[in-house]
């Protein structure tokens, strides 16, 4: 148990100074900080290899120019600003037929719609509504045989009578 | 439109597309995947989904995150070997190279070669941090990586480039 704590805690020791390394990679340490670095690092040989490795490596931004400038292509720009005009150019016609053919054909569909709903108000009562009033009535009266039944019976002794 | 409305991103396209181009080449290094398309996908791609742009990230940075997927998803359809450790040195020259001398041209070329050797996870963060400058805030934006594993992914990367320069025979300094 305590061989595994000891380990833990130089685990946590390495990845503190993999960090500082880091650190003085991207030039953020201070001279006496990376005095300090390398004074820790005596105790972990192989860190103190990568750390000798990593800050002898070459300027990473230099590998692809000094800047952004020589990778400036104004014919392409152009081209990409093209595209974007022509989709929209696309997307803003789509729009206008839209907008035309709603104009031009409103008033048909508006008309055809108003005749279509006055047919169908004149003929469906004529198909429909009468059922429609039985199964109403049917719904709300319904039907039992014992009143018909009493009701003759009635009859009967009126005319016994 | 909280982000950038069209007018602003279309002044914009000119400015940020050189820096966006040098990323961009950079990570594709070694592939066989042209910067160009993915470059006109990426602002294509921008300006129509720009309603989507909230602002809540940096324009560069949300561009940066549209061109990285679409780069990995040309990666994944090609399913690329890494056989880069093949390709002879000089295909890392670019049209646009302006070298002092021999010993220059060398030195870059072999650099670009070890940078397009890392796996695609620490490449993207070399060519982010080392490359395009960028810091791990926006790093962090990008990826969707926390800072701390970033720095520590950007530790093993440049582990790793020594070690990549060491093979080709690029001696310290």
């Amino acid at each position: 148990m305590k061989t595994d704590k000891v380990h833990n805690g130089s685990e946590g020791r390495r990845e503190e100074l993999e960090r500082c390394i880091n650190d003085a990679a991207d030039g953020l340490l201070s001279a006496r900080d990376i005095k300090k670095l390398e004074e820790d690092l005596v105790h972990f040989p192989d860190l103190f290899r990568d750390y000798r490795d990593i800050m002898g490596l070459p300027p990473l931004s230099k590998a692809y120019g000094a800047g952004p400038e020589g990778f400036r292509n104004d014919l392409h720009v152009h081209r990409i600003r093209q595209q974007m005009e022509q989709e929209w150019e696309q997307a803003g016609s789509f729009e206008e037929i839209a907008i035309t053919w709603f104009k031009k054909y409103a008033l048909v569909a508006a008309l055809l719609i108003f005749g279509l709903t006055s047919l169908a108000y004149l003929l469906l009562p004529q198909m429909n509504i009468g059922q429609e009033d039985m199964t109403v009535q049917e719904l709300l009266y319904p039907y039992e045989e014992s009143y018909a039944d009493a009701y003759v019976l009635y009859l009967d002794e009126l005319i016994e009578q | 439109m909280a982000g950038t409305s069209i007018e602003s991103f279309n002044k914009q396209i000119a400015v940020l597309y050189p820096r966006l181009n040098r990323a961009v080449t950079a990570y594709l290094g070694g592939s066989r995947v042209d910067p160009e398309d993915i470059l006109q996908e990426t602002f294509l791609k921008a300006w129509r989904n720009l309603d989507r742009f909230k602002g809540e990230s940096t324009l560069y940075t949300w561009l940066y995150s549209i061109a990285r997927n679409l780069c990995i998803d040309e990666f994944r359809k090609q399913k690329t070997k890494n056989t880069i450790s093949h390709i002879p040195v000089d295909e890392f020259e670019l049209a646009s190279d302006r070298f002092t001398g021999d010993s220059e041209r060398e030195e870059v070329l072999l650099l670009r070669k070890a940078i397009a050797q890392l796996p695609e996870i620490l490449r993207s963060i070399v060519v982010m941090k080392s490359i395009d400058e960028m810091s791990y805030v926006d790093m962090s934006d990008v990826t969707g990586i926390n800072e701390q594993t970033l720095k520590n992914r950007m530790f093993r990367a440049r582990k790793m480039l020594a070690e990549n320069l060491k093979k080709m025979g690029v001696d310290e300094p």
